[in-house]
């Protein structure tokens, strides 16, 4: 039943994103032809006109309105979806409270990760790469060879993005427990969402704060020091376990204390 | 397994401090037409959210289809709320899909064919559809399907003697024969031709439960009658104070 509401949660994101993630590539495409000139000598100058700092400020307001779409975007589906008149529908499916949640987290986390890297691409697009350059066998195969030189560099990056997501994941399941919270209560439930949210993250803080205590953390570093890949996994650990709970939290509540009034 | 489709017992449900039922005991067999007839804030909505799970109880229990509410009652449950579900960049038929998806007994063809005779357009986006053709759609999406229990919640409420008298043709015309209506409203005379059973809840307390047959019978007067006798309330006099009759 979870890849069912992955199927329909994904199909509003991509209704959703799929203009805005558009127009950030066309845009930086229009930008990389704006902003830099192909001369003869194939150097590439910078244009300094009006004319090419329109599509650089329009590009900068779809990126920064991308990811404010992103964050409304995992408070809505979250609390109109399930928690609003969307729940109506949601909560009279045949299925458990965590697989409505666990899809919402996964749609609003895949989702974050498309913003990131329409962002990135957007980057590379506009940059004055050279397509002939790019397309060389021996650019490609050096980079090949230093990765199997220093296999360690494809861990290291796997390790840092799984500890970017757990981050990313810990974020949002403060944001539906708030909102969750907030739901509890009859009235100023909106106002209610948010004082619970600043409340986990001084609670969250709090018990960062006495679990690791300096000789924790010397300990880290050390082990950062000689193990990287243990640092970054115990770091992704301490993220992951309250998000853990938070998402636990929120279940219990959607199950036990659901109140579509 | 137990012989009723519903049972409830000692269900009590608070909103704060005001109560919204209180000691509900309710049995309903299968195959059978309920009306939940009652005025405003009288708790049929309540109950009929608390069969869905949309709610949750403060105390007491209550089974559909001998089970517990959960995924195996939500199954087998058709629900029609009180207001619009959908999101909206939905089509009628992303609808369609996602029932199909979901719910074995819902019937995609039928879906269709009601949604021809309806005058609906599937392939329209909710978003531009007029209020009263959102309404249909919902028919549409609780009628296709092969469901235990029915649970409408005001279908007839809010419009005109015409529309009324088609959404209950549409009704009667598609449900499952095996399963039972449960009807919310306050419109009784409308219904009353097509119920087989009727439960008075007054301030979230069941009053009656009867068969139709029954309260013609040991009344000797209609249900609507009946109902004007229980719930008759008395007029202001000016200065606000109730007249002593």
């Amino acid at each position: 039943m979870l890849f069912k509401l992955l199927k329909y949660d994904f199909r509003a994101m991509w209704k959703q994103f799929s203009l805005v993630w558009g127009a950030a590539l066309v845009l930086a495409l229009v930008n990389r032809f704006s902003i830099f000139v192909d001369a003869d000598d194939r150097a590439v100058h910078l244009r300094n006109s009006f004319v090419s700092s329109v599509p650089m400020f329009a590009f900068m307001a779809v990126i920064i309105a991308m990811f404010v779409i992103g964050i409304i975007f995992v408070i809505n589906r979250f609390s109109k979806g399930l928690l609003g008149d969307e729940g109506y529908l949601m909560h009279t499916l045949p299925v458990r409270s965590w697989e409505l949640v666990a899809s919402k987290l996964i749609c609003g986390a895949v989702t974050w990760v498309g913003c990131s890297a329409v962002s990135f691409l957007s980057a590379l697009v506009m940059l004055p790469l050279n397509l002939s350059d790019l397309l060389q066998v021996p650019f490609w195969s050096d980079i090949l060879r230093a990765l199997i030189k220093h296999p360690d560099m494809l861990i290291l990056v796997a390790e840092f993005l799984l500890m970017s997501l757990s981050a990313m994941v810990q974020f949002i399941a403060a944001i539906y427990l708030a909102i969750a919270i907030g739901h509890l209560v009859p009235r100023h439930r909106k106002l209610a969402g948010v004082a619970a949210f600043i409340g986990l993250y001084i609670l969250l803080m709090n018990v960062y704060g006495r679990v690791f205590s300096a000789t924790f953390i010397q300990r880290l570093m050390d082990m950062a020091t000689a193990n990287a890949y243990g640092s970054m996994l115990t770091a992704s650990a301490t993220m992951l376990i309250p998000a853990a709970l938070f998402l636990a939290a929120v279940c219990w509540i959607l199950e036990h204390k659901l109140n579509l009034e | 397994m137990s012989d009723f489709l519903i049972e409830c017992r000692g269900l009590y449900k608070s909103y704060g401090l005001r109560p919204a039922l209180s000691g509900v005991d309710l049995e309903v067999g299968p195959g059978r037409i309920v009306g939940l007839l009652g005025p405003n804030g009288s708790g049929k909505t309540t109950l009929i959210k608390l069969l869905c799970g949309l709610l949750q109880p403060t105390t007491g229990w209550l089974a559909i289809d001998g089970e517990a509410v959960g995924p195996y009652t939500k199954s087998v449950v058709s629900y029609l709320p009180d207001r619009m579900y959908f999101a909206d960049w939905m089509k009628a038929l992303d609808l369609f899909d996602l029932f199909r998806d979901f719910y074995a007994d819902f019937d995609y063809q039928k879906a269709l064919a009601m949604c021809r005779s309806l005058g609906v357009e599937p392939k329209d986006r909710l978003k531009s559809m007029s209020k009263g053709t959102k309404e249909k759609v919902q028919l549409v999406l609780v009628m296709a399907r092969a469901a235990k229990l029915y649970l409408l919640d005001e279908p007839i409420a809010g419009v005109d003697p015409a529309a009324r008298d088609f959404i209950l043709r549409t009704i009667l015309t598609n449900y499952n024969p095996e399963g039972t209506v449960l009807l919310s409203t306050h419109l009784i005379s409308d219904i009353e031709k097509v119920l087989d059973e009727a439960i008075f809840l007054k301030e979230g307390k069941i009053m009656l439960h009867a068969t139709v047959d029954d309260i013609r019978e040991k009344e000797g007067k209609s249900v609507d009658a009946l109902f004007r006798e229980i719930f008759k309330a008395e007029p202001m006099w000016e200065g606000g104070e109730d007249r002593a009759v």
